[in-house]
């Protein structure tokens, strides 16, 4: 029941988004409300919801694996300009996995948010993946990242603009280091060399974030 | 091409990624990052046929967002420190965000 629920929920979520294709019409945002609102008024304990849906939870492992397929696709067209998009992915993924946790350190939340929150770039797909490794709570992690997701999707190309960004590749970069499979959806509409540049940043800053998150939060503490 | 053929090649992959994974488990990459990073090295060294591959992980790749919403949903358990949080966890996202973006950008400087 709760894995047709789930899929029924979720194709009829991509339907309102194909309809009107505002990011806070996110489809995977608005499955999730629905499903929550579901599961807990309809008492169906959060237990046997996620017993049930664990099938289509370990789709991830292959779904990431086939991620170094449109890595290694869109790699062939940002040919000769491996440089900004590879300084834009390791700022942008060390901006996020350091600030992100000391701002929310600053603001009074706890160590266990503090960790959720800076793997708020990280595509879904890979933190499910990367959460127990590091101590990361990826039901916290999730919701999260789909909302940085939206937040970035909304407002960065309106932040693009007024940084005074024409380049597609680093627009499309900086949508994908920052905001992840969202952020690609975004960056499609801006063309194919934003599209190849922010999915090939999505797959590679998942890898980045893999590599980093151990030594960054011993530095901050939260190991 | 047979998206079966291609999915079967997905899961080898995960299989030898998983395998490395526990040779190496200094690294801190899982099964599926290892398999990801080992398919683009086979891909980029033409040893597999990218339409093999591209038959599955087309159709798979298309339901992503699907995959992890049940986890998404599970934040229920956490409803009590969110909403005891939620102007923290707000802010962070929202600056944090927008920060990423803009270090992003500066760092598609380099030339």
């Amino acid at each position: 029941m709760a894995l047709i629920a789930t899929v029924l929920v979720y194709l009829a979520a991509e339907r309102v988004y194909r309809v009107r294709p505002h990011p806070l019409l996110n489809p995977v945002g608005l499955a999730v409300l629905a499903l929550v609102a579901g599961v807990k008024l309809g008492g169906y304990g959060l237990e046997r919801y996620q017993n049930e849906t664990l099938p289509l939870v370990w789709l991830l492992k292959p779904a990431v694996v086939a991620l170094g397929w449109t890595a290694w696709r869109e790699r062939s067209r940002l040919a000769g300009r491996l440089r900004p998009f590879l300084g834009g992915l390791f700022a942008g993924s060390l901006a996020s996995l350091t600030l992100t946790p000391l701002l929310a350190r600053a603001l009074g939340a706890g160590p266990e948010l503090q960790k959720a929150l800076a793997l708020k770039s990280v595509t879904s797909a890979v933190t499910v993946d990367l959460a127990p490794r590091l101590g990361v709570n990826a039901e916290l992690a999730v919701p999260l990242i789909i909302l940085a997701g939206i937040l970035g999707a909304a407002l960065g190309p309106w932040l693009l603009d007024r940084a005074g960004a024409a380049d597609p590749l680093a627009r499309g970069t900086a949508l994908g280091t920052a905001s992840h499979g969202i952020g690609t959806a975004r960056a499609a509409e801006e063309g194919p060399l934003a599209l190849a540049a922010s999915g090939l940043a999505m797959a590679a800053a998942g890898l980045v974030t893999a590599l980093l998150a151990p030594p960054v939060f011993f530095l901050l503490g939260l190991s | 091409m047979n998206a079966l053929v291609g999915f079967a090649w997905l899961l080898v992959f995960y299989a030898l990624g998983e395998g490395l994974a526990r040779v190496l488990p200094g690294v801190p990459l899982s099964g599926s990052l290892w398999g990801m990073v080992l398919l683009y090295a086979a891909l980029s060294a033409g040893a597999l046929d990218e339409r093999r591959v591209e038959a599955a992980a087309r159709p798979l790749l298309r339901g992503l967002g699907l995959y992890f919403v049940p986890v998404g949903v599970g934040v229920l358990a956490f409803e009590n420190l969110l909403r005891a949080q939620a102007p923290a966890v707000a802010a962070a996202l929202l600056l944090g965000t927008l920060i990423t973006l803009l270090a992003a950008l500066g760092g598609t400087r380099w030339r």
